[in-house]
């Protein structure tokens, strides 16, 4: 009688369905990683050129490419996510209702298949993923960094050269700009002492939004010290936001007093955070 | 008038003019046009511009950046700005008051403007160039509905899943076919 309970479950078909289901997700995954393989090969030294031709300060064409081949990762992804969730998952869960309980020896062959079957496809997705955020990481770093420093070095020459070169709305007489200003400023005649507006360059304008992307760019030493630090080494980031800052205040000296509050912020802040 | 120090007004310039001022240099109107409407010159202007950000920076409660939004989605009832209006056509008024009035217009459009970005479009101009819709208007209606929608989530979130997918699916494919289909459309499971 307990022979019955002892039947061995025979399904070959379904083995043969596992072993196929796992050959089309493991090639359907490697077209895709072709394909982006293919995109990225193609994108990087465009995205390079592009970032490289563009006039504009904030280099949207550059911007708008790399949103746009992000986009199709993304696809790529929700188009693997989604064959996951309809060819796998539910395959799974529709084969294991058909089979005997877990429980009972029959079908343990079939359990064992199946539980290896969601494990190898799991392990392929995972080295798909980690494959595709891999070529992200190369198109956003394939233009590599704006140089700030050459583009603020263009602007001091600018301003050196026309600095004296203004003239008095009221009375004509000569007007030096006493340092760069980065936002219209009330400059006062020397001779009749009228008030006339200095109007700063596009360029000087954007000095000031890029003065502390900058700073970061003169200090990034010191915070990938700190970064590298194991345990944590607290002095060292307190020695790179108070370098960052004092090269910040050095582009725009006028800042300096609003610089120090922000300061204040940031170090409690990451104080505090540190608590946590 | 409030203690907070940070909420004093930088040369006569509030926290509530400064975020209308904003809003409308968003909607399409020059920085001159919005410092003759606060009564103030250029680089007074400009220097309130640069210093209530600060503020915001300074303040590690967020309290002045909650505000700015709030004032930032009110800014059509300020008074120093009812009759200052930028030039737009008629499509672009009548969809401007639409968006304010209409949440799932609104919720439309936002989730158009993720997927024009992740096509490598700019986002906000395709909603300029379709809509007439200005990027200042745009956030003063996602001001003004945010916190309805986050009513909606709370009350309904798989409701309120399901209609975003909707637009979404519906805006990819309007993208995606406009640039002759994703890369991967041919490659099937």
């Amino acid at each position: 009688m307990f022979s019955l309970f002892q039947k061995k479950y025979n399904n070959p078909a379904l083995l043969e369905k596992i072993r196929e289901t796992q050959e089309r997700w493991f090639t359907f995954l490697g077209k895709l990683e072709a394909r982006m393989e293919e995109m990225s090969t193609a994108a990087i030294p465009e995205l390079r050129d592009l970032f490289n031709q563009d006039n504009d300060p904030y280099k949207r064409a550059h911007g708008h490419m790399l949103q746009g081949l992000l986009g199709q990762i993304n696809q790529m992804r929700h188009k693997a996510n989604e064959a996951r969730e309809e060819n796998i998952f539910c395959f799974v869960s529709a084969a294991e209702a058909t089979l005997p309980a877990i429980t009972s020896n029959a079908g343990q062959e079939y359990h064992n298949a199946l539980y290896a079957f969601r494990m190898a496809c799991s392990d392929r997705y995972h080295l798909f993923d980690e494959k595709l955020n891999h070529h992200i990481t190369l198109l956003q770093k394939a233009a590599g960094e704006q140089d700030l420093e050459a583009i603020y070095r263009e602007e001091l020459t600018i301003f050196e050269n026309i600095r004296d070169k203004f003239s008095c709305k009221q009375c004509g007489g000569n007007i030096t700009i006493p340092q760069m200003f980065f936002i219209a400023t009330y400059v006062n005649c020397p001779f009749c002492k009228t008030q006339n507006t200095f109007m700063p360059s596009t360029g000087a304008q954007l000095v000031l939004h890029q003065a502390r992307s900058l700073a970061e760019q003169r200090t990034a030493h010191l915070l990938h010290a700190y970064e590298e630090s194991v345990p944590k080494n607290e002095t060292l980031y307190k020695q790179y936001l108070r370098a960052m800052f004092d090269e910040w205040n050095k582009i725009v000296p006028d800042m300096a007093g609003e610089n120090e509050k922000f300061y204040q912020r940031l170090l409690n802040d990451h104080l505090i955070n540190k608590l946590k | 008038m409030s203690e907070n120090p940070l909420l004093a007004p930088i040369h006569g310039i509030t926290l509530e003019d400064y975020s209308a001022a904003c809003a409308k240099i968003g909607s399409g109107l020059s920085e001159e046009e919005v410092a003759k409407a606060l009564g103030v010159e250029l680089p007074v202007w400009q220097e309130a511009n640069l210093l209530w950000p600060e503020r915001m920076k300074q303040d590690a409660t967020y309290h002045i950046i909650t505000l700015f939004g709030q004032y930032f989605g009110e800014a059509d009832q300020h008074p120093k700005f009812l009759n200052l209006k930028p030039a737009v056509s008629a499509e672009g008024t009548g969809n401007i008051d639409k968006i304010k009035a209409d949440k799932d217009f609104y919720q439309e459009l936002e989730v158009a403007r993720q997927v024009a970005y992740e096509y490598g479009l700019d986002g906000a101009q395709w909603i300029m160039d379709n809509y007439g819709i200005p990027v200042g208007d745009f956030q003063i209606a996602a001001s003004k509905w945010s916190d309805q929608i986050h009513q909606d989530i709370q009350a309904n979130y798989a409701g309120y899943n399901q209609q975003q997918d909707a637009y979404r699916t519906k805006y990819q494919q309007l993208f995606a076919a406009a640039q002759g289909g994703n890369l991967a459309d041919d490659i099937s499971f």
